[in-house]
């Protein structure tokens, strides 16, 4: 039962980082306050796509009609000199003055207030041991960090925040932002907006919010989760040879049993059921077992690992239960056919 | 089904025979064999070990096939049966009893029991009230709810006749049933079935080496290298 345990574990486990990681990776896009994303032409997504776009386009789309503000945006792939050594962050330019672009969620300090401050993901915070009041070095300069954020932690790589200004400031220049987020003036539709810019601009994306964190969602699928999804399946194999295994040899332990009840005339159902009851309450047991174990673990993984962020529903753990329960039907296939190799013959002396 | 059946001749047997093994490399296990068994009969199917007696009673039962002649069960051809008539057949209308006694020992005396009603669609409240009246007629009623790995020889095979009975099976067929037994209780439960035989009408057929059951057999059959023969009681 404990491999059971086991396998439902490892699939309630990697279905809640998946659901962590999507999370982490597109809360950022979706409770940002635009309306619309303008992007470099072609690039659909800002996970795994470089956009750089002039400032031009800046003053181009504020003349436009029927927006009301934008904001600028930078992204940079940079390191961070901590005590252990350089570590990867997503370094995030935005408009402290607007708030545009910022972290989504507070949970520690406050927001970004002036130049070389700077906002951690709370997982990069906890795995670094970093806390509001530190000063860490970047580039020669070193920043405050004045906040946690939540929600910005993509597993592979966290999301960290500064003003445009210091982004500016980093960069050298403030010719180029990475995107621009709009606002669109009340009584004007999105849609229309979206196209007036495609028209009069060239080499520019546009895309609705609601476009976008599907664009970010599906550059994520592409990547990290389908490994993810694919080390799921592969549990959920085992589980099924481990219950097929568990009930074929319970079904050769009780070989003579099972003859015995053919030759006092059992249906065929009967022992069949017998069969799919048994794997039903060892996925049970094994579901149950599994369920207690899951948020402890869970708790004790984030401490150790806290980049791994889980995320679990109700609706995970039932959709999971239901899969067990699904696997632990066809697991008892093999052992039903062992049935029908056991004859009544076998009890007479 | 029973209700359909004459049962005045259970088992009729015309030119039955048995080989074991492939072609050129074959055993006869029973040689031609032909005779009619009735309602109320005791017979003792009498000889020694691998004489053919268990060979006849699985192929009676339609546990294997025949490789010549016919067998008609309940007055039908034993091949017209499907699988599913024959597991009906086992579980309403004939009883068995085993020299292992064979009680399940992950269950108790009276789920043991109830087991083979459950198997011929009997009502629950009137199987559990039969098998009740068994084990009590059977003196062996305080063992109800016990575990058959706790009970003696002869009382595993008290509970294993009680199962056999419980349907009200017409046929019942027990091998060796008193293999395992000491004289007295092997005695003891060749009574309990002829009494059976006697009051509730059935037809038993027991397969033994065992001369001393021939005191309470109607017909005795010896079987001697898969060669029936009849022997006057």
């Amino acid at each position: 039962m404990f491999g059971i345990t086991f396998c439902t574990l490892l699939m309630l486990f990697l279905v809640s980082i998946y659901e962590g990681v999507s999370d982490g990776s597109v809360r950022y896009v979706r409770e940002s306050e635009a309306d619309l994303w303008v992007l470099q032409g072609h690039a659909s997504n800002i996970l795994r796509n470089t956009s750089i776009l002039s400032r031009r386009v800046g003053y181009d789309l504020k003349r436009m009609e029927g927006i009301r503000a934008i904001s600028p945006i930078t992204f940079l792939l940079a390191s961070v000199d901590l005590p252990k050594g350089p570590t990867s962050i997503y370094l995030t330019g935005y408009d402290d003055k607007t708030g545009m672009g910022g972290p989504p969620t507070i949970v520690e300090g406050d927001m970004i207030s002036g130049n070389y401050q700077i906002i951690l993901d709370v997982a990069f915070a906890a795995k670094h041991d970093i806390a509001v009041g530190d000063r860490i070095a970047f580039q020669g300069d070193s920043l405050d960090v004045v906040g946690i954020s939540d929600g910005t932690n993509m597993f592979v790589i966290q999301y960290a925040f500064i003003n445009i200004i210091t982004a500016y400031k980093i960069y050298g220049t403030t010719e180029f932002v990475s995107c621009y987020l709009v606002n669109i003036d009340e009584g004007y539709d999105i849609d229309q907006v979206a196209n007036n810019i495609r028209s009069e601009m060239k080499d520019v994306s546009v895309y609705d919010k609601e476009t976008f964190v599907e664009n970010n969602v599906r550059e994520m699928e592409s990547g990290i989760l389908n490994l993810l999804l694919s080390i799921a399946i592969i549990g959920g194999i085992v589980l099924a040879v481990i219950l097929s295994l568990i009930l074929t040899v319970s079904v050769l332990e009780h070989r003579k049993e099972y003859a015995i009840m053919k030759a006092i005339g059992s249906p065929r159902f009967y022992i069949t059921g017998l069969i799919i009851i048994q794997a039903v309450i060892l996925a049970v047991f094994g579901i149950l077992l599994a369920i207690a174990l899951f948020l402890p673990l869970l708790s004790l993984l984030e401490i150790i690992s806290p980049e791994i962020t889980g995320k679990a529903t109700i609706m995970q753990v039932c959709l999971i239960s239901i899969c067990v329960i699904g696997i632990s039907l066809i697991s008892s296939f093999i052992p039903i056919q062992k049935i029908r190799n056991i004859y009544p013959l076998e009890v007479f002396s | 089904m029973k209700n359909n059946i004459d049962y005045s001749e259970l088992i009729k047997l015309r030119d039955v025979s048995k080989t074991y093994g492939s072609e050129g490399n074959d055993r006869n296990a029973l040689n031609p064999v032909n005779i009619s068994l009735h309602q109320g009969e005791f017979v003792l199917l009498i000889g020694p070990s691998g004489s053919g007696k268990t060979t006849l009673l699985t192929l009676v039962a339609g546990f294997q096939p025949t490789t010549g002649g016919d067998i008609f069960l309940f007055n039908k051809r034993i091949q017209s049966y499907s699988g599913r008539d024959l597991q009906r057949l086992r579980a309403s209308s004939i009883g068995f009893v085993f020299q292992q006694f064979h009680l399940l020992e992950s269950l108790s005396v009276i789920e043991n029991i109830l087991l083979v009603t459950k198997f011929a669609g009997i009502e629950k409240g009137v199987a559990i009230k039969k098998a009740e009246d068994l084990l009590n007629r059977f003196d062996v009623g305080h063992l109800r709810n016990s575990s058959p790995v706790k009970l003696s020889q002869g009382e595993k095979q008290r509970i294993a006749v009680i199962r056999a009975l419980i349907n009200d099976a017409p046929l019942i067929i027990a091998d060796e049933p008193t293999g395992n037994l000491s004289t007295d209780q092997g005695m003891a439960i060749i009574r309990l079935l002829k009494e059976f035989v006697t009051s509730e009408n059935k037809l038993v057929i027991v397969a033994s080496h065992d001369e001393r059951i021939a005191e309470f057999a109607d017909r005795i059959l010896v079987i001697k290298d898969g060669t029936l023969k009849e022997r006057r009681s």
